[in-house]
């Protein structure tokens, strides 16, 4: 009898092993990254933004931004408000991206110019404001813009990860590929390669803190570092809110000339 | 030194009114008022002369102050001449807003754009240009701020714009002849498009060259009355903008047997211009092309008949270097002293830090009867 019950232990574990190695195996990369695609993030988010800019001698700049970001089902609509320095406040930023294959429109408002300028939405690998961040690095990116193989398992800062390259189908893309570190069952990246068109590594983008506001885990604090220039931006998300009523009419010429 | 320019005394007058307009409000301040400060040293010089052809040093105030229901802002600008020894206050902007539901309204002095255009312009006639010979940093620093009321009205689909401005601070016109228009606007998935409709009073230069033939004193500032419009379109890499107006009954000088005749004529004014994004260029094209409905004989336009522009921008070191280069080629009207012109002029604008920015640019005439100048500024904001 116990005999049996060992063999029935023994079987078991084997068992749920075999079965989680299943599981794990069965993800591919283009499905762990869907899963990071279309991890919920809220309908509505508004946030303000730290970015602190950081040369290699050691020199920081810091830019203020408020954000606002609705998803109205066929269309996402974002608008950022620049807050500080004097030099670029009042600065506004709108993004219209659209599920179908209709292309982004941009717009900026330069005070300066007093005038809402509509821009190329084929520039999203131009770095946003100086900092180490393309406006694709941002999540102006889709999943179809690459393709995704799931290269192994890792840990980062003790946490489990799949290891998912990505290369882009666009051969004229900023990067020839990109490595990120999904944390294992809650889809979110914990870490970021960026390799440029020659094969080496350009930049690493690091998660320094995540918190779970409202119930949807939210990275406060991510740093991105070039390699090749040994520039730094740290990227600080706070009052954060999902979920809240953000009016339709905020994304409007109205609002990028009025600003907030 | 003389203290203040005469004509500038109005400044005073309006920015004691707004701030106390602004105290009136006081009781729905919302939050604290934003400040900032700018010191801006210019110089520029007359390469052909090598001489010192303009230079300032300049103080400018920025002062913010959010309302419950809108803002209350004031730039004023105390710039000393270093070389006519003049010191000058004046206000760029200076304003109140006002905001209901589904409406804002902008009282008091104010810069408004209209058009998709850059540095060119059909449709862009509200604000008077300052006249002052020097090259500027950006072409739309020339523009000057405008003593008017503005009222947007927020449609589902777009903005109706109706503005109202007093005459320019400088020009002749009788005070009862204030500019007025309107403007429709929509941005729109793709598109965008601006119909426009007015009348403003712009400094005509054809009646100073009128002056000097006939020894009289007609007002150097005429009504523009247009109707028109504009739009930009996305095309992947490109922008394709443009901008087009029929400008009824226009100013114009007329060779007669008896001299020169002031005459008036319709033209339609039409600009295409394409912006294109390759890589970390911007490359933009712009014609502007005026054509005059059954132009009669021997008449001369009063501004340039046709101008067309290439821009070629890049910038470096995370956008704190920008390196533009225009050229611009203006089919100038026959008047005296003028000439087609071929104009090369170089920028280069450098943020050495967030607060102090260098900037530095040439107007090389290439061909043509105007002066070549060089510029250096420096700004710093605390």
């Amino acid at each position: 009898m116990r005999n049996k019950i060992i063999i029935a232990v023994v079987a078991l574990i084997a068992l749920m092993t075999v079965f989680g190695t299943v599981s794990a195996a069965d993800l591919s990369g283009e499905e762990i990254m869907d899963k990071v695609y279309n991890r919920e993030t809220g309908d509505s988010r508004t946030s303000e933004l730290e970015m602190i800019l950081i040369n290699r001698h050691g020199a920081e700049r810091i830019r203020e931004i408020k954000q606002y970001e609705k998803d109205f089902g066929e269309v996402e609509k974002k608008i950022m408000f620049f807050i500080s320095p004097a030099d670029v406040r009042n600065t506004s930023f709108m993004n219209w991206s659209y599920d179908s294959d209709q292309s982004d429109d941009q717009w900026i408002f330069l005070p300066a110019l007093n005038k809402v300028k509509r821009i190329s939405s084929e520039n999203k690998s131009d770095y946003f404001m100086g900092s180490d961040f393309t406006y694709d690095d941002l999540g102006d990116r889709n999943l179809s813009e690459d393709e995704h193989s799931l290269i192994g398992e890792d840990t980062v800062d003790g946490k489990d990860v799949y290891v998912v390259e990505n290369i882009p189908v666009a051969a004229d893309d900023l990067y020839s590929r990109t490595v990120t570190y999904v944390w294992k069952d809650k889809w979110i990246g914990l870490k970021k390669e960026f390799y440029d068109q020659e094969g080496e590594l350009l930049k690493v983008l690091t998660v320094n803190e995540i918190k779970e506001i409202d119930g949807i885990l939210t990275i406060a604090d991510n740093e991105m570092h070039n390699l090749q220039s040994d520039h730094r931006t740290i990227l600080r998300t706070s009052e954060v809110e999902y979920n809240t009523e953000v009016d339709e009419n905020l994304f409007s010429e109205r609002m990028m000339r009025r600003g907030i | 030194m003389k203290l203040f320019k005469g004509e500038k005394l109005s400044s005073l007058t309006l920015i004691i009114s707004l701030a106390a307009a602004a105290l009136l409000f006081s009781s729905s301040l919302a939050g604290a008022a934003y400040i900032s400060h700018q010191i801006t040293g210019y110089t520029a010089y007359d390469l052909e002369n090598s001489s010192e052809l303009y230079s300032y040093l300049e103080y400018e105030l920025k002062f913010e102050q959010r309302l419950k229901n809108g803002q209350f802002v004031l730039n004023p600008k105390l710039q000393i001449n270093t070389l006519e020894e003049e010191l000058e206050l004046d206000l760029y902007e200076g304003y109140l807003d006002y905001y209901f539901t589904n409406a804002d309204l902008r009282i008091g002095r104010q810069i408004i754009s209209w058009g998709k255009a850059d540095g060119l312009t059909v449709t862009n006639l509200i604000n008077d240009q300052n006249r002052i010979q020097r090259p500027y940093v950006n072409p739309d620093d020339r523009f000057l701020g405008s003593d008017a009321l503005k009222l947007d009205y927020f449609t589902e689909n777009g903005t109706l714009e109706a503005v109202l401005t007093l005459a320019p601070s400088d020009s002749d016109l009788d005070a009862d002849q204030p500019g007025f228009g309107l403007r429709y606007s929509v941005l729109g998935m793709g598109s965008d498009y601006e119909l426009t409709a007015g009348s403003f009073p712009q400094y005509n230069q054809m009646l100073e060259a009128y002056n000097q033939a006939a020894g009289s004193s007609e007002q150097l500032y005429r009504d523009q009355n247009f109707i028109g419009g504009s739009f930009s379109n996305d095309l992947g890499s490109f922008v394709l903008k443009g901008e087009g107006a029929y400008f009824f009954d226009r100013d114009y000088l007329q060779q007669t047997q008896r001299g020169p005749q002031i005459a008036e004529n319709d033209e339609l004014e039409l600009l295409l211009g394409i912006d294109y994004y390759l890589g970390d260029y911007l490359i933009a094209l712009q014609a502007k092309k005026g054509i005059l409905i059954d132009e009669p004989d021997n008449l001369v336009r009063d501004k340039s008949m046709g101008e067309y522009s290439l821009l070629v921008q890049r910038s470096f070191m995370r956008d704190n270097l920008t390196v533009e280069n225009w050229l611009i080629y203006r089919e100038m009207a026959e008047l005296p002293g003028m000439k087609d012109t071929l104009l090369w002029r170089p920028r280069l604008s450098f943020d050495y830090s967030d607060q102090i920015t260098i900037a530095a640019g040439l107007d090389q005439i290439i061909d043509g009867s105007e002066k070549s100048e060089i510029f250096a500024q420096i700004e710093y904001t605390f």
